[in-house]
């Protein structure tokens, strides 16, 4: 597996030195290498989970309404985050199949957050990555649509705006520090840009397979990870101020093709 | 440096809604008070697992308030004013500013490590020092390509000599870049203590130094 994406990004990297039309091709090789993600195992096991009988009541996952009616799958990650009636709250993918672990399986919250992200190098495994691959890649082809027609959506994407530029800690980051320009990077890693349309590409591209992890991370992981970096706390879980910031970065990115689980560094 | 400790001691005490319902400078602020005590609100509830003394790291000094609230674009009058209150908390070197050991230098502007905390994946301080990640943002040494663009390249940026002026605007842009630039995205290394003097002259010698691999031809 290792050679042919060395292989691919040595292509890419070499198309860019010589002309814009070599760059395209080696963009076409990039979208060809992103299309044979390891992530689709995560998928294949996610589907076996999502139906597999299980919890103190012993039921599988297919009555859960993740915002399009009870088990309709397809489309409904193209809608996500949005705001849920019995809840009366702003939910992301990953708040939503949580809620259904609890109130379908009887599973306990807590125990959801502590196997919410697998640890490949203590073989700690995530059924919460296999399931939101799973149930992610059923909107495959399809433009993210956040509506924001109700005032929590609203309110939850505000929050996140806010979120996203408030500088705080020991280097004084926000998100928008790295994320709110075009063209930047850290060393050699290149940043999207959460007001720039065309990078609600890469949001439409998550969860995704990093090869750094060797797993699928989820948004709620890159959630996670951009705060541990900024020297903050871990963040909660599924947690108000995760699903603001994804409500912000999601609605940004609509009209965006969801592609997942792609493949990352 | 007394001074600075204790300044920053002061200036951490103040809470988020202090800057928020007193002190109001914000007429034109890109958020309203109502989104900042609400995006308030999602720390308080969103960090429950968190260490209390962790959870101090979201507490803004008076800067970061006013750069969050005016998206790092404040109006003139603004910046001006987190550009004094930054130079009032920068303090030099008691002996003056030298520069100290280039090769040390670039260890740390090649480390991003420390300072990193939470259950899952915490920087150790007995391990290792903090180090300055300068390639993160800046060219350095024309020889490292991995350099990141989110800063100015800094190559050769010892061709500008070593006089008293470049001393302190090269010390003060690595202790506290707000003290000339307001809002810039440049963490404040001394002033959050993340850098010590001995690490910032190292740094500078990095930088400085006509034999350091930044200052090659």
């Amino acid at each position: 597996m290792k050679k042919p994406i060395q292989l691919a990004l040595a292509a890419a990297i070499a198309g860019c030195a010589i002309s814009a039309q070599a760059k395209e091709s080696s963009v076409d090789d990039y979208r060809a290498m992103l299309g044979d993600s390891p992530g689709i195992l995560w998928v294949e096991d996610g589907e076996l989970i999502w139906k597999q009988k299980t919890g103190p009541k012993n039921t599988g996952l297919e009555k859960c309404d993740l915002g399009k009616g009870p088990g309709v799958l397809k489309g409904a990650y193209a809608e996500l985050p949005r705001y849920f009636k019995d809840t009366d709250q702003v939910m992301d993918l990953e708040s939503r199949i949580k809620h259904c672990m609890i109130t379908l399986q009887g599973k306990d919250a807590s125990e959801i957050d502590k196997a919410a992200f697998s640890n490949p190098k203590k073989y700690i495994d995530s059924d919460m990555e296999k399931i939101v691959a799973y149930v992610a890649a059923q909107s495959n082809g399809l433009p993210f649509n956040i509506k924001l027609d109700h005032p929590k959506e609203q309110v939850a994407y505000d929050a996140g705006e806010t979120l996203f530029w408030r500088r705080s800690s020991k280097m004084d980051f926000s998100c928008a520090t790295c994320h709110a320009q075009d063209g930047k990077r850290i060393r050699l890693q290149t940043l999207y840009n959460a007001y720039n349309k065309d990078d609600g590409q890469i949001i439409a591209s998550w969860p995704t397979y990093r090869v750094s992890h060797s797993t699928v991370r989820t948004m709620q992981h890159r959630m996670w990870d951009c705060h541990w970096q900024m020297r903050l706390p871990d963040i909660d879980y599924a947690s108000d101020a995760a699903n603001a910031l994804i409500t912000f970065m999601t609605k940004e990115a609509n009209g965006s093709i969801i592609q997942v689980p792609s493949i990352k560094r | 440096m007394k001074k600075t400790i204790l300044s920053t001691l002061v200036m951490g005490l103040f809470a988020t809604s202090a800057f928020a319902m007193g002190d109001k400078p914000q007429s034109d602020a890109a958020f309203s008070d109502k989104q900042v005590n609400h995006a308030q609100a999602l720390i308080d509830n969103s960090w429950t697992q968190a260490d209390p003394k962790d959870r101090k790291r979201f507490v803004q000094d008076k800067t970061q308030y006013l750069c969050s609230i005016y998206k790092d674009q404040p109006p003139a009058d603004i910046a001006k004013h987190i550009v004094e209150m930054n130079k009032a908390v920068t303090s030099y070197p008691e002996g003056g500013i030298t520069l100290g050991d280039w090769k040390a230098g670039e260890k740390l502007a090649n480390s991003g490590y420390g300072l990193r905390i939470g259950n899952i994946k915490a920087d150790n301080p007995k391990k290792k020092p903090n180090g300055g990640n300068c390639y993160a943002c800046h060219a350095m040494a024309p020889s490292q390509a991995a350099a990141g663009n989110l800063g100015p390249s800094l190559a050769n940026y010892g061709i500008r000599g070593t006089s008293d002026a470049m001393l302190k605007y090269t010390y003060q842009k690595i202790f506290n870049a707000q003290a000339t630039k307001a809002c810039s995205n440049m963490p404040r290394f001394g002033y959050h203590g993340v850098l010590d003097d001995k690490q910032i002259a190292d740094i500078m010698a990095y930088m400085l130094d006509p034999n350091s691999p930044v200052n090659a031809k």
